[in-house]
């Protein structure tokens, strides 16, 4: 349940263990959550680190955070992959507790830079998957040229771990998407002329 | 699949295993009638009067035809080599797994001709008479196996001679070699003799065998009335009396020559592991290409001809076992192990187009027997893999995949020759051989962990109290780790050189008492050689010792390295107390050893370092060592069943094992101790010199959920290739869940058709052991790359 603190000497020597593996598949290495950005220094170390040994680099990131910093963060990776939750500001805020314009921000200078991620939206019914708001999400991420949108759809599967830190799970009434919700969201993001993927509930 | 096989198939499935005393009786009839022979003449003649005067068998519907027992499923004994008590045949009879129905006919034979015979001059009673007290007390204590004391040895493969030669051709060349036979100059001239005139009568009997075939499906075809059938009994009759005397010349005619060879083989003696074809797609390739190109076969009738075959194996339960060897190997499966791919003599990739109908028929037959296997190359194509791990991906344990290249690489060193070495392939579980030329005989397992054990007892077995090993000083009393490993070290010499006082012994008694003239025919250069199987006749002659529990071995070393030496959070007088209290009220202790020492199969440097050190220990020990047929002794790595009898006699271990429990299988980690995901046990794993094996066994188990879709078997497929590029010699998967398990321990009655992966070989879930199958349970299950 607990993390640990590593060095960056440590987790390349880590990293180094599965190369086979990397040269093998294509594979590499993608730094996720909680949020790589909010340790810029080190993960910009580990992102060149890897590049320099010729390992392919991901990183997964909400977006907010201060415009220069996240731009330091993301350059050095190979490929991000941008979360983006709600396009209403005030759904934003409710579910995330904060707003969402600095996303948009950091998200455009992506973009402006060449660099265009891959966006990732959880679909999650009630929240952030009425027409309307799919239909917004359509606009803006194909007014981007946004090259890819993978759509995750929402699942409970992280209550027992909340249960087990002591947390509430606020999401415990909240119904997972059905296929056909699913469907119907990826149809109206596709119409928009965007390459849309849907991941596995899992 | 056709509506034929389905319903052979089926037939097959239904049929339960039963014991014949058919062969006894004949076997026993002709040695109390012969005159005095010489030995490999007193075999012959004894194959020759069994195959003479045995039951003949065609089913309903059969296309290839042949039993090893007068009926599906029906097993033979072999008093000569292993003469069961009546106890022994209510054991077989009774016992809740792999249980052989004993009839009242057979006990009564066994109870007045073949135990008054057989009784103490079988080949069991001779070789536990030979071994020397000190042989006895280690093979009690359970630090070895024996192999030969209920089977003779096999672990052979056949070439691609059958398929180029008829017997009849094999006698010419018989015939030839006795008469340059130079009784004036070569001191061996009489011995070679008489095992050339034993190949000849050997081959005889067999073309009589095969002869009998066709004279009851002419008799069949007289009588049927059913016009279509009557062709194929015609036809079936046709091909009996041109196979196997002659070289085959179609597609039907070739599964037919090596069905009755295959079956001769395996009644001559109850060799280990079958017997096999090796490799069926390159063999078959030629008449199946041929057919086509003539408009004489269709690739569905060669479908069909395969499916009859595939249920051909899956009749012969393996020779009943009882005592130690029905622990170590406790399966119906008898080994047959057919190769797919792999790669051809001149260096270039066997896979062809018969390759994947033969992974179709794997598919679709899922059945028990015979075993089947990828041997992949670099060389091989994606596609071949990606349809093998289709194949995996259902879950029910076959094919395991094997690398080719690593295959070669082992034989090379071996010294085989480089053709030789890519004609060859792997059989049994994961044994490297080269095929049609060599004879690697496995004569047991050896448990590591017991002999660690030992070393902490100061050579007393703490399960028996009995001095068994050397006294090589308390270890409390030692001041490092190379200490402890010094004593560990000479335990293992010493039960080395037991094991290998009593194998020299058994070789020779198998090489003058139970000599194997129609195998030795089959196999070169035994013809050329004037010299048997099981002496000095085969071109390339190794004997093996089988190490069991490298994965229990090194955490319990690590351990002790870790916790006494190294951190000292335990002293050694902690350990060893809490060990020998089977942890009770050492619970604390237990679970730091458990959880905080360095262990195998996490890609960690520390554990595997011992891992190397335990596997040079072992290697230094065994390899190279003369066997007494001109041949050498060599190490490989699997474990059957073994790992849970094994740990049945293994007291707890200093890794936090508890007493009794299994032991690590194959060179997979101990149960629960990787935690670090598929890719660091294959990084452990390939920290074995895999080179120096003659095969080693991995396992992987994982979840059909991380299995799903194309990226699944992307995973899948990138994690075979990167063993393989780090010199992994084999690796097989376990497709299934834990609650699944669970629920068929619960209620087998509902699952009986559920196949897991076991060892070298897959088995119907519900005839495991309750102590094997906890165990394949609690083989970590891989929920994630």
């Amino acid at each position: 349940m607990a993390g640990r603190q590593i060095t960056v000497e440590e987790l390349i020597g880590e990293i180094e263990k599965d190369l086979v593996f990397f040269e093998e598949s294509g594979g590499g290495v993608t730094l996720s959550g909680g949020e790589p950005v909010s340790q810029p220094d080190a993960a910009i170390d580990v992102l060149r680190a890897c590049r320099a040994r010729r390992i392919h680099t991901a990183i997964e990131t909400c977006g907010f955070a201060p415009a220069d910093t996240f731009f330091r963060v993301a350059i050095a990776a190979d490929l991000v992959l941008f979360d983006l939750k709600a396009m209403d500001p005030e759904v934003h805020r409710r579910t995330t507790n904060v707003w969402n314009a600095r996303i948009f921000s950091n998200l455009e200078a992506l973009v402006a830079a060449g660099r265009p991620p891959t966006v990732r939206i959880p679909v999650v019914p009630g929240v952030n998957d009425s027409d309307a708001e799919t239909r917004r999400f359509a606009g803006y991420l194909s007014a981007l040229r946004i090259p890819t949108v993978e759509l995750l759809p929402f699942h409970r599967i992280g209550a027992e771990k909340y249960r087990r830190l002591g947390m509430p799970y606020r999401v415990a009434d909240t119904p997972e998407p059905t296929a056909a919700d699913m469907s119907h969201f990826r149809d109206m993001i596709a119409e928009a002329g965007l390459h849309v993927l849907v991941g596995e509930p899992a | 699949m056709t509506e034929r096989v389905a319903r052979l198939r089926q037939a097959s499935l239904d049929a339960t295993p039963w014991l014949s005393i058919e062969r006894a009786r004949l076997v026993t009839d002709f040695y109390r009638q012969a005159p005095p022979l010489s030995a490999p003449l007193m075999r012959a003649g004894a194959l020759r009067h069994v195959l003479e005067h045995r039951t003949i068998y065609i089913g309903p519907e059969e296309l290839i035809v042949g039993e090893r027992g007068p009926a599906p499923k029906g097993a033979p004994t072999y008093p000569e080599i292993c003469c069961h008590t009546l106890e022994d045949f209510d054991i077989l009879h009774t016992r809740a797994k792999i249980s052989y129905r004993v009839g009242e006919e057979a006990r009564r034979a066994q109870r007045d001709e073949i135990i008054p015979f057989w009784q103490g001059n079988s080949m069991r009673d001779r070789i536990f008479a030979e071994m020397t007290p000190a042989w006895k007390d280690a093979y009690e204590a359970g630090i070895y196996t024996e192999f030969m004391e209920q089977r003779s040895p096999g672990h052979t493969v056949l070439g691609d001679v059958i398929y180029r030669k008829g017997l009849l051709d094999l006698r010419q060349e018989v015939e030839r070699s006795l008469a340059k036979l130079d009784f004036f100059n070569d001191p061996e001239a009489y011995d070679k003799e008489q095992e050339l005139k034993a190949m000849s009568v050997a081959a005889g009997a067999v073309i009589r065998f095969a002869e009998r075939h066709a004279e009851l499906a002419a008799k069949l075809a007289a009588e049927e009335s059913d016009l279509r059938r009557k062709a194929e009994l015609e036809k079936i009759a046709d091909v009996c009396r041109h196979v196997p005397a002659h070289a085959p010349r179609d597609f039907w005619e070739a599964l037919q020559a090596y069905w009755f060879i295959h079956l001769s083989v395996i009644t001559e003696q109850n060799t280990w592991d079958s017997f096999n074809p090796g490799h069926l797609d390159q063999h078959l390739h030629p008449f199946y290409q041929r057919g086509l190109d003539a408009g004489t076969l269709t690739r569905d009738q060669a479908q069909e001809l395969l499916g009859c075959f595939w249920v051909k194996f899956n009749n012969q339960p393996a020779p009943p076992k009882v005592g130690v060897t029905a622990a170590e190997s406790g399966t119906y499966t008898d080994f047959c192990n057919i190769n797919t791919g792999g790669l051809r003599p001149d260096g270039s990739s066997g896979v062809n187009d018969l390759t994947y109908l033969v992974l179709d028929v794997i598919d679709e037959m899922r059945l028990l027997q015979p075993s089947s296997n990828l041997q992949l190359s670099r060389k091989s194509p994606d596609r071949f893999l990606r349809r093998g791990l289709e194949i995996v991906r259902k879950g029910w344990g076959q094919p395991s995949i094997f690398n080719a290249d690593m295959v070669v690489e082992e034989l090379l060193r071996q010294g085989k020759s480089i053709e030789d070495a890519r004609a060859g392939g792997t059989s049994g579980c994961v044994e490297t051989g080269a095929f049609g030329k060599e004879a690697y005989i496995l004569t047991g397992y050896f448990n590591l962990p017991k002999v660690l054990e030992i070393a902490l007892n100061n050579g007393l077995d703490p399960r028996t109290g009995k001095r068994i090993g050397i006294e090589t000083g308390d270890p409390r009393g030692f001041q490092s780790y190379d200490e402890v490993f010094t004593a560990f070290r000479q335990q293992l010499r010493h039960f080395v050189d037991i094991k290998i006082r009593g194998n020299n012994v058994i070789e020779r008694l198998y090489a003058r008492h139970l000599p194997a003239p129609l195998l030795s025919m089959l196999v070169d250069d035994c013809i050329s050689n004037g010299s048997d199987y099981n002496d000095r006749g085969p071109r390339y002659r190794s004997t093996y010792i089988m190490a069991v529990a490298p994965g229990t071995c090194t955490d319990s070393l690590s351990a002790i390295r870790y916790h006494v030496f190294d951190k000292q959070t335990l002293s050694m007088a902690e350990l060893l107390d809490a060990v020998r209290a089977n942890f009770e009220g050492h619970e604390k202790t237990r679970l730091l050893l458990w959880n905080k020492t360095p262990k195998y199969g996490n890609d960690d440097a520390y554990a595997d370092r011992i891992l190397a050190q335990v596997f040079d220990a072992f290697y230094d020990e065994v390899n190279g060592r003369p066997n007494t047929k001109g041949g050498t002794y060599r190490v490989n790595y699997l474990s059957t069943t073994c790992h849970v009898y094994f740990g049945g006699v293994t007291g707890a271990t200093t890794d936090g094992r508890k007493a009794w429990e299994p032991h690590s299988d194959g060179i997979s980690p101990a149960q629960g101790a990787d935690r670090c995901g598929p890719t660091a046990v294959i990084k452990s794993a390939a920290r074995m010199d895999h080179a120096r094996t003659g095969g080693t066994l991995l396992n992987q188990k994982f979840t059909p959920k991380i299995l799903e879709g194309e990226e699944g078997l992307n995973n899948l497929l990138h994690l075979v290739r990167g063993y393989f590029k780090l010199d992994g010699h084999h690796i097989q998967f376990n497709v299934v869940t834990a609650d699944t398990l669970r629920e068929a321990q619960a209620h087998p009655e509902k699952h009986r058709d559920l196949i897991v992966r076991v060892a070298g070989y897959s088995d119907y879930f519900c005839d495991l052991t309750a102590p094997l199958q906890n165990e394949i349970i609690a083989r970590t299950e891989q929920t994630g790359f």
